[in-house]
């Protein structure tokens, strides 16, 4: 077992280095004249010069990745932006609890809706709840999140308007006071009901997007492997043991036809940290995906290059997490 | 017709031969030949022009004149949709193409030739896969420079492991076969036996997931497109179509709903087609008997 840790972390260190070898690259190497791609549209040569300098663009390559590294190891350091002029770092701090939170609570409702609909369109196959799960997956698998976001938003803000088009709170809602950066969860410390069912309110439309696009794999796997433990012997074992079906579904099939969902779902989480971008342009959410797009519209590339990094870790660590839970769920992969 | 018994007992199952016309490659293939029509020739659809405003008609709904409606100055929903076929598929035909040529040789390469050619190309593949592929291609389409062409390769940069993996793990038990063992033998030359005599069983399998792969193709470069990494306006990309239409979205249903089922009808027709090539059924084990 330690073995195995020690193997996955080692990967994981590794694949973060190639990271900033890939950021470093993107953002020293191949734009042609880096400083003016820095220093963004219309700036002056002067100041193309003095970034130039700056960053240290006149030693040699070697030389630049060392001090990239150093200042990202020592510093987290990941330069300015432009629009904003605060430290990368900063603005990522300051916009990440925001997709944190919306992350959070989508991927909880993704886990619980996945497993629920998943294990009733297995109990009755080619039933009522199977035929509409199976609209659903085939739905959710075609449409692109942006668009499934962009009718949520056509239907319940556009049309009914009962829900509101975008952001974290209204605009005569002051935020709660900072303890977790979750602002449903702050709202809740402080006792302030009416903030809390604003910041509900305002997490319908993405949340429900995210849900919606990711479901359609999560279900299908889960009905699936949901199906394949059922035949297995050990649930005749049960039945003739005279179980009742309902705890055979839960305590033995459920445990077993788990596995495979989670390290789905954990690679489906990594990736969600990525494509959060389309969803948070469309509702401006303020997280590091409408940083990431407004960054994106004004060229705008440390905080570009600073978002790559974060994500890519986030999604490394996560991958690394999932892989040590593994063991602990499946007894069978303790040994391999 | 020994082979026939040998191959029953390999460990992959490396099948030959196209499956019979079944509904699902018929009804995809119908869908796909569609959209091949309005990417070559979109005048036979619409003969409205895509750039002419008409700002006094903006988001008109949808007529007979104007199927979509029109979009904030006035120019023909439908039309843009159509002629943007073009732009759409082809970017994505040839990232999937990119990926699928460079997979497939490298994956031949990596299978055949075993050691460590193969474990290289294994790890890189490995790094490949432990990346969130979306922002990365995001950066190197940003780093490049954004538009067509930076789209293009940076998602033909992140999609050709796949394919590199897919391939290897066929060479790996097609590389054991006697027609394999016959020819290396008779003393053929590598390059020989894998263009003869590996490659013809790789080719099916390789394009059944390029089919699948061109629907996520799409969806891929409009969600770049969509957040302005991809194609330019005003491009009439289905991704930046809808990107005008986030902006209109109390304004006009219709350029919401019309393009996005574009989108849909496209990525299910790729995906019906991809199944029905590979046979279609065979995604369902065989003997998993649905029971109770």
């Amino acid at each position: 077992m330690l073995a195995y840790v020690l193997r996955r972390l080692l990967w994981m260190v590794l694949v973060v280095w190639v990271i900033t070898v890939i950021t470093f690259l993107l953002s020293h190497v191949i734009p042609a004249d880096p400083a003016a791609a820095a220093a963004g549209v219309g700036a002056t040569p002067a100041q193309i010069h003095a970034l130039t300098v700056k960053m240290g663009l006149q030693h040699s390559l070697l030389t630049q990745y060392a001090d990239y590294l150093k200042g990202l190891v020592f510093h987290f350091d990941l330069g300015t932006s432009i629009s904003t002029g605060d430290a990368v770092r900063t603005d990522i701090a300051n916009y990440l609890p925001a997709t944190l939170e919306l992350v959070v609570i989508s991927f909880a409702v993704y886990l619980i809706l996945a497993v629920l609909l998943g294990t009733l369109a297995a109990r009755k196959p080619g039933g009522v709840t199977d035929g509409m799960v199976r609209v659903l997956a085939i739905l959710s698998s075609a449409a692109p999140v942006f668009w499934i976001a962009l009718l949520l938003q056509l239907v319940f803000f556009a049309k009914l308007n009962w829900l509101p088009s975008g952001g974290r709170l209204g605009t005569f809602d002051t935020p709660p006071p900072k303890v977790t950066g979750f602002y449903t969860i702050d709202a809740l410390i402080h006792g302030q009901f009416p903030t809390f069912l604003a910041a509900l309110d305002h997490m319908i439309i993405p949340v429900a997007a995210i849900v919606l696009s990711l479901l359609g794999i999560g279900v299908r796997l889960i009905r699936a492997s949901v199906l394949e433990e059922l035949d297995q012997a050990y649930v005749r074992t049960a039945e003739a043991k005279g179980l009742r079906a309902r705890s055979i579904l839960v305590r033995h099939v459920l445990r077993n036809a788990l596995n495979p969902f989670v390290s789905m779902s954990g690679i489906q989480l990594g990736y969600l940290f990525a494509w959060i971008i389309l969803v948070e342009t469309i509702v401006q959410w303020p997280g590091i995906g409408l940083y990431a797009y407004q960054s994106f519209q004004s060229l705008d590339y440390n905080p570009i290059m600073g978002i790559t990094l974060v994500v890519s870790v986030i999604f490394v660590v996560l991958n690394f997490l999932i892989d040590l839970l593994y063991p602990l769920l499946d007894p069978r992969v303790r040994t391999a | 017709m020994s082979t026939v018994a040998i191959e029953a007992l390999e460990p992959v199952e490396v099948r030959s031969g196209w499956p019979r016309p079944n509904a699902s490659a018929i009804a995809g293939g119908l869908i796909v030949a569609l959209f091949v029509v309005m990417a070559i020739a979109p005048g036979l659809f619409s003969s409205q022009s895509i750039t002419a405003l008409n700002v006094s008609n903006h988001f008109a709904p949808p007529s007979w004149h104007h199927l979509f409606g029109t979009d904030e100055v006035g120019r023909d929903v439908f039309s843009r949709v159509v002629h943007g076929t073009r732009y759409t598929l082809s970017m994505a035909l040839a990232i999937v193409v990119i990926a699928a040529v460079i997979g497939t040789l490298l994956g031949l390469l990596s299978g055949y030739a075993g050691g460590w050619a193969d474990q290289l190309v294994m790890r890189i593949t490995d790094i490949f896969f432990s990346l969130p592929a979306f922002i990365v291609a995001m950066a190197v389409a940003v780093a490049l420079g954004r538009g067509i062409v930076s789209l293009v390769a940076a998602l033909s940069l992140i999609w050709w492991p796949t394919y590199a993996r897919l391939v290897r793990g066929m060479v790996l038990s097609i590389k054991e076969r006697p027609h394999v063992r016959s020819a290396q033998a008779l003393g053929a030359s590598r390059a020989r036996i894998l263009r003869r005599h590996v490659l013809p069983f790789v080719q099916q399998p390789v394009l059944v997931r390029a089919t699948q792969d061109i629907g996520y193709a799409v969806v891929a470069v409009a969600s770049l497109s969509f957040i302005g990494v991809g194609a330019q306006p005003p491009t009439p990309e289905w991704g930046l179509i809808l990107a005008g239409a986030r902006v209109s979205v109390t304004s006009s249903w219709s350029y919401v709903v019309f393009p996005g089922l574009v989108i849909m009808l496209a990525t299910t027709g790729f995906a019906l087609l991809g199944d029905g090539l590979g046979g279609g059924i065979r995604r369902r084990p065989a003997g998993k008997a649905v029971r109770r």
